[in-house]
Formats: C-alpha cells, structure tokens, sequence
C-alpha cells in the first residue's frame, strides 16, 4: 500500500504551497495519474483523507485525472495505446516498446481557500 | 486562489537516489535492486553467490525488512558487509533509507551493493532507490502466472531469476507460459533458473553479478 507514502509526498507538497502562500487553507489538490502508475485513485484519496486530518489541508478534496498509456514501438517507430498488459505493436507486431506517457505521478495544482485572508482583512478594519 | 504546482510525487524521492547514485558511481560500486514477493529466496540468493564468488566480485548488502535482523544475520554469517533496514512495517524501501545506509559500509572495499527490498511485488517498483540493475526473485511455487498478475515490475528488470527449480517436480509449474509472458512483457530479459538449494544455476547467477560489477567499474574509468 505505497498510496500511504504517496498520499503523505502530496500532503507535503500542497502544505508547503500554503506556506508559501500565508498559511492559507488547502482547498482542493488535483493529481494526474499515468495508467501504467500501479496506483489506486481511491486508495490514495483514502490514504490522503487519513494523511491530512490536524494540518491546514484537514477539508481538502484530493481530486485526480488519469492519462491513457501511449507507447512507442521500437520497431516501426507507431504510437499506440496498448490493449492490454502485453504491449504488441498493432501496426507491426512487435513486442515491448518505450513509454510515451502514462508514467505520470505528478502534483498538477493546489488551491488555497482565501477567506482567513478576508477575516484578517475584516478584523484589520475593525 | 489555484496555484499551478507541476510537480513529481516522486520529486524528493528520485533527487536522493540521483544521489545515492551519484556516491556509488564514485566509488566504482554497481547496484543491484532485488524485488520479490516474501520468500522467494531473495536472501537465499545473497547467501549462494557470497559462497559461490570467492571474493570476486567484493559484494556488500543492504537488508530491507519490515522488522527483525534476521537476513542481516544470514548475510554476516557468509562474512559479507551488510545493513539491516528496518521499515516499521512499511512495505518497500525508499532513497532516503539506502542513502543512510551507504553511510555504514566501506564503499571502497565494494565492488557491487545487493539492495533487498522488502518482499512485495507491487509497492518496491516505485521507487528508485539509485541502482544500476533490477532483479525479479519469483520462485516455482508461487505460481506461472505472477509476471501475468504483476507485470510492470517484470517490465522494469534486467534479470529475472526463477527460484526453487528444484522443486519443480512438485509443483504445477507451466515453464513454457511463464517464459512467454515474461518474454511479452520485456523482450530479451535474461532469464535464470536457479536452485539455492542444489546450487543448480548458480554459477549463471554469480556470473551476473561479476558482468554488472564490471559494467560499473568501466562507468567510474570512463
Ligand atoms: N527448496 C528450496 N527452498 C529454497 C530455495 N531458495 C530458498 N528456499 C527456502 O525458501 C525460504 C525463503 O527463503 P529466503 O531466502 O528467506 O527468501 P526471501 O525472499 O529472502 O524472504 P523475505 O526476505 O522474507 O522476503 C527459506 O526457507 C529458504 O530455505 C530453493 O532454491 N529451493
Ligand atoms: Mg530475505
Ligand atoms: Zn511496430
């Protein structure tokens, strides 16, 4: 279950984006997900909703977006995405191949809730 | 307010094993990255080429278990450098652990690092951990069909050793599917039965080890 130190990596680095940002509350992350990752999208929503609880993420929705794999036969050089696990080039036939996309694991946006900012704006004016 | 991050998971964990990499190639050290699922005879196979290398190649390990130094101990035993990791029932090692680790041995009596991860065919695959090399463990009774069910670890290695052919008599074992569905998965991957047991294929298996322990020492000439 390496959703676990997956959810803590992204927990991470969103929290570090609030840091930057004047501690302001996570909101929403979303993530891409490549199909050849062997990751479980709900896995880690879990994994990320017990990760979060006690820090400035605690109601932050972990939303993700899969990429298709697409792979590029060494053969021919044709691009396509594969059938099933065995990557058989449908234009030549051959075996294997060097992956175009579908790796992907990557944190693509972090949004910051911006009200604490309006309270302490409204408490200024006070 | 969205802040448009774009960034690796996987980021922290790929710098240290850049670096982990970074170290070893300095020292002429190769790597080599053991996955299985538990019991396969990972350790097994550490053991039979420490008793079967006399000395060539200078092989240290680093251990990756949840818990116990058992396997440490195994390693001590054949005489060979060796660090128990222990996860805390975590489920596969991380750059940051190998990273400490090196920290213990003396790279330069090294010629090659055994890593064995922790015993799982799924979550190992991951992560990088700075090697030069990744071995598939699987052993004749687990099963014909575990590069079919697990197929991007068989994708990724550069060896599979097929385990336990000893006792192939025993078991239902369908040689041919197994060889073709690793084949489909990963064309030209070498593949070596072995029996820790009898010693069968050993040889196959040392001799590896010496041609990526010298593919390494080119890399630190060049
Ligand atoms: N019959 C037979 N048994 C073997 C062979 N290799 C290993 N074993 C046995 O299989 C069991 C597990 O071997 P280990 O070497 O501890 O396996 P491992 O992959 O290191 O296990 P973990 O570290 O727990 O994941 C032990 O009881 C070994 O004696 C072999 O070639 N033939
Ligand atoms: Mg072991
Ligand atoms: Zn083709």
């Amino acid at each position: 279950m390496h959703e676990f130190s997956l959810a803590e990596r992204i927990l991470e680095s969103a929290l570090g984006a609030a840091a930057a940002h004047g501690g302001l509350p996570v909101e929403r992350i979303v993530v891409e997900i490549g199909a050849l990752q062997q990751v479980v999208p709900e896995a880690l929503a879990f994994a990320f909703d017990a990760a979060k609880s006690g820090t400035p993420a605690e109601d932050a929705v972990l939303e993700w977006r899969e990429t298709a794999a697409l792979i590029a036969c060494e053969s021919c050089g044709s691009e396509f995405t594969p059938e099933d696990m065995f990557w058989m080039c449908p234009s030549c036939g051959a075996a294997g191949g060097r992956v175009v996309r579908g790796e992907e694991l990557i944190i693509q946006s972090v949004t910051l809730r911006e009200t604490l900012l309006e309270t302490r704006e409204v408490e200024h004016g006070n | 307010m969205e802040i448009k991050l774009v960034q690796k998971v996987m980021k922290v964990n790929d710098e240290l094993a850049q670096g982990v990499r970074a170290r070893l190639r300095a020292a002429g050290v190769a790597c080599v990255n053991m996955m299985s699922a538990p019991g396969s005879g990972k350790t097994s196979l550490i053991e039979a080429a420490l008793r079967h290398c006399g000395g060539s190649p200078r092989i240290g390990v680093i251990e990756g278990d949840p818990d116990t130094t058992l396997d440490a101990e195994r390693v001590a035993a054949c005489g060979a450098p060796v660090v128990q990791i222990n996860t805390d029932g975590g489920c596969h090692l991380e750059a940051n652990l190998v990273g400490r680790a090196l920290g213990d041995l003396d790279l330069d009596a090294l010629d090659i690092l055994l890593i064995e991860n922790v015993g799982n065919l799924v979550c190992p695959v991951a992560f990088d951990l700075g090697e030069d090399r990744r071995v598939a463990v699987v052993s004749v009774t687990e099963g014909h069909d575990k590069p079919a069910k697990y197929p991007k670890l068989f994708r990724g290695v550069d060896l599979v050793v097929l385990n336990k052919a000893d006792l192939l008599p025993y078991v239902d074992f369908d040689m041919v599917f197994f060889r073709d569905t690793v084949r489909r998965l990963n064309p030209g991957v070498l593949i070596l039965d072995v029996s820790c047991r009898t010693g069968d294929g050993v040889d196959a298996w040392v001799a590896w080890l010496r041609e990526t322990a010298a593919v390494a020492d080119k890399g630190k000439a060049g």
